[in-house]
C-alpha cells in the first residue's frame, strides 16, 4: 500500500468507523461469552418492588426491561439480527440492483426502457406499506424483513449503475473490445463489473447504514425480528409504553442503532471520497503525456 | 480444450489471412454512395444533420489514406462507419469484398478486419487493466488463445511499437502519452486486422512524440502489410505520412489525390481554404529588430 493510501486510510474518523464497526460484529459473535445471562432469561431480582424495570447501575449497566430481562443481553444478542437483517438485505439489495443497472445500461431501446420504468415503479412503493402488507399476508419474520429491504433498497443502487454503465459505455475502451468481437456478456463481466466495483462497495457500505434503522423501524412496527428473538428494533418496540419512567430502555438501543449507522455512514463515505480522488488520478495522468519520459530519459521512448 | 483453442487459433488465422491473399485484386475498404445524418439540437431545436453525404471511395491495398478537413467534416463518422459502428441510412460499405450491415456478416467481417486506434489513448484502454491484459483480450477475442501463448505474443507486439516488455505489467495511468498510444497501436495489431484506422491518434502528443508515432506507423505499415486510413486535420501530418489524401468538407469528398498534387495544386476551393489557413512563421523578429 502507499504512503498516500496508509494515511488516508489511517484518518481518525475512518478508523473510528472500523473499530466499532468491528467491535459490534465482535459483540454480536461472542455474545454467548460477553452476556452476564441469556437473553431472555427473565432475572429473580430484575425488576423493582413495584414491578418497574431497574434503572442502568453497577449490576446491571444498561438495566432490566419490563420483564425483568438484562438488557446488556438483549442488545448484545440483538446485535446478531439487527446486523444479519442490516447486511444480509444490503447484500441483496446491491446485487439486484447492481444486476438491474448494468442490465439496463448494456440493453438498447425497449429492453433498457422496460427495466427502467420498473426500477421506477419500484420506487414508487413505500418500503413500510409493503413490509407491513406481507407480513400480514404471509406472517412477520426476520426473513421477510430481510427479503422487504432488499425489495425496497436495490432501486437506488440500479439508478447509479446504470448511470455509471451508459457513461462506460461511451469510452473507447468498450468500443475497442466490442470492434475486438467482445460481446455484451463480455464487455460487461470483463469490463463493467470491475468499474462499477467501487459503487457497489460504497452502496454496501452506506446501505447498512439505511437497512440497520429500516430493520429497527420494521421491528418497532411488529413487522420484523419477532420476540422472544432479540433485536436492537424490538427492544424498542416492547418498551415504547414505559418511555416516560424508563426512558433508557428507548434511549440505548437507539443510540446503537445510531452508533453502527454512523460507523457505516462514515466508513461509506470515506471509502466515496478514496474511490473518487482514485479516478481523478486516472484522468489528470492523461495530462502529463510526455513529460515523464523526459524526465527519466526513458530509452524506450514515448 | 487446448484442441478447441488449437482448432481456434487455426481457423481464424486461416480467415485472416485469407482475405489479404484471396482478395488480392478487392479494395479493403469500399464505400459506395454512403449517407449517413444525425439528429441535433442546435439553439434549442432538434435539426438534422448530414454527417456524409454521398460519399464514393475506395481505399488501395497496402496504402495510407489520409482523410483531412475541418472540424464536422465527416472524419470521425467515416471511421466509425468503416468499423462497423455506425450503420449509414443508405450506400454500401465492403470490407475485404464482404458488405457490412448485411445480417449475415457485418461485426464479423468488420471485427476480423478492421481496428481502430482512438484520439485519446488513455481512454482507449481499460484503466484497471495492464497494458498486457489489454493485448491479451484481443487474442482472448480473435484466437481464444491460452494465457502462456498470449504471454509470449504481447511481449512480441510490445517489441513491435517500440516498447520495452516490462511496461506490459505498467496501467495506462502509469504510462506516457506516447507510450500508451503505442500499447493501444498494439493492442490493435495484436488483433490482426488488415485495415488498421488511426483517427487523430497523434493528434493529443506533443510534436517530439508525434514524430516517434508517426514513424512506427510508417514501420508497420510495411511490416506488418497494413492498409491504414490516417484522420488528421494536421495537414504537415497528412503530407508527412500519406500515400493519398482525402479531403472532406461538409460530409462530401471533395478532393483526392496524392499529397504532391492535392497540397501544391489543389482543385476543390475548399482545400485551397484549408492549406491557407495554416499558420505561416514570419520572418525572423530578431534579425528586423536589430536592423
Amino acid at each position: 500500500m502507499t504512503s498516500n493510501a496508509r494515511s488516508w486510510f489511517l484518518n481518525p474518523s475512518f478508523v473510528f468507523a472500523c473499530i466499532t464497526i468491528v467491535a459490534i460484529v465482535v459483540c454480536a459473535i461472542a455474545a454467548p461469552l460477553l452476556a452476564p445471562v441469556g437473553p431472555n432469561i427473565q432475572l429473580s431480582q430484575g425488576l423493582t418492588t413495584g414491578g418497574m424495570p431497574l434503572p442502568p447501575s453497577w449490576t446491571h449497566w444498561f438495566g432490566t426491561d419490563v420483564l425483568g430481562r438484562s438488557v446488556v443481553s438483549r442488545i448484545l444478542y440483538g446485535a446478531r439480527a439487527t446486523l444479519i437483517v442490516g447486511v444480509v438485505s444490503n447484500v441483496a439489495a446491491v446485487i439486484i440492483g447492481t444486476a438491474v443497472g448494468v442490465l439496463a445500461g448494456m440493453f438498447d431501446g425497449w429492453r433498457r426502457g422496460i427495466l427502467m420504468r420498473f426500477v421506477d415503479m419500484m420506487l414508487a412503493y413505500p418500503p413500510l406499506l409493503i413490509a407491513i402488507a406481507i407480513a400480514a399476508i404471509v406472517g412477520p419474520s426476520m426473513w421477510i424483513a430481510t427479503l422487504v429491504i432488499a425489495l425496497s433498497n436495490w432501486t437506488w443502487i440500479a439508478r447509479v449503475v446504470y448511470t455509471k454503465t451508459l457513461s462506460l459505455r461511451e469510452r473507447n475502451f468498450i468500443i475497442a473490445s466490442e470492434m475486438l468481437g467482445g460481446s455484451k456478456t463480455w464487455v460487461t463481466l470483463k469490463h463493467m463489473i470491475g468499474h462499477v466495483a467501487p459503487i457497489m462497495v460504497i452502496w454496501g457500505t452506506l446501505g447498512v447504514a439505511i437497512t440497520v434503522q429500516l430493520s429497527a423501524a420494521l421491528s418497532f412496527l411488529g413487522v420484523g425480528v419477532q420476540p422472544p428473538t432479540a433485536s436492537w428494533g424490538n427492544i424498542i418496540y416492547q418498551n415504547e409504553s414505559y418511555f416516560t419512567v424508563a426512558p433508557w430502555l428507548v434511549f440505548i438501543p437507539g443510540a446503537f442503532v445510531l452508533l453502527l449507522s454512523l460507523a457505516f455512514n462514515i466508513a461509506g463515505e470515506h471509502l466515496q471520497e478514496w474511490f473518487e480522488v482514485s479516478e481523478e488520478r486516472f484522468e489528470a495522468s492523461a495530462d502529463d503525456e510526455g513529460t515523464a519520459y523526459a524526465r527519466s530519459g526513458d530509452a524506450t521512448g514515448p | 480444450m487446448a484442441d478447441l483453442g488449437q482448432w481456434l487459433r487455426q481457423g481464424k488465422t486461416a480467415s485472416r489471412q485469407d482475405p489479404v491473399r484471396a482478395n488480392a485484386g478487392v479494395s479493403p475498404v469500399s464505400l459506395r454512395n454512403v449517407y449517413v445524418k444525425f439528429k441535433a439540437v442546435q439553439a434549442r431545436r432538434e435539426q438534422m444533420v448530414v454527417a456524409l453525404n454521398d460519399v464514393s471511395l475506395d481505399v488501395k491495398r497496402g496504402e495510407c489514406l489520409a482523410i483531412v478537413g475541418g472540424s464536422g467534416s465527416g472524419k470521425s463518422t467515416l471511421a466509425r462507419v468503416v468499423c462497423g459502428l455506425i450503420k449509414p441510412d443508405s450506400g454500401v460499405v465492403e470490407v475485404e469484398g464482404g458488405r457490412l450491415y448485411d445480417k449475415a456478416s457485418a461485426r464479423g467481417t468488420s471485427a476480423a478486419n478492421v481496428q481502430m486506434v482512438f484520439q485519446d489513448p488513455y481512454s482507449s484502454l481499460d484503466p484497471l487493466w495492464s497494458v498486457r491484459k489489454s493485448i491479451e483480450e484481443a487474442f482472448l477475442l480473435r484466437f481464444g488463445q491460452t494465457s502462456d501463448e498470449e504471454g509470449r505474443d504481447a511481449a512480441h507486439y510490445l517489441r513491435v511499437v517500440g516498447l520495452g516488455v516490462a511496461l506490459g505489467a505498467s496501467r495506462p495511468k502509469q504510462l506516457s502519452g506516447g507510450q500508451v498510444q503505442r500499447a493501444a497501436i498494439a493492442r490493435a495489431l495484436a488483433a490482426r486486422p488488415s485495415v488498421l484506422i488511426m483517427d487523430e491518434a497523434v493528434s493529443s502528443l506533443d510534436v517530439s512524440v508525434q514524430a516517434q508515432v508517426l514513424q512506427l506507423i510508417e514501420r508497420i505499415k510495411q511490416t506488418e502489410n497494413l492498409t491504414i486510413l490516417f484522420i488528421v486535420h494536421n495537414l504537415a501530418v497528412a503530407a508527412a505520412i500519406a500515400d493519398r489524401v482525402a479531403v472532406f468538407n461538409k460530409g462530401r469528398l471533395v478532393e483526392l489525390g496524392q499529397p504532391s498534387q492535392v497540397f501544391k495544386t489543389p482543385k476543390d476551393s475548399y482545400t485551397r481554404e484549408l492549406i491557407g489557413a495554416i499558420p505561416r512563421i514570419a520572418s525572423d523578429p530578431t534579425t528586423e529588430a536589430g536592423a
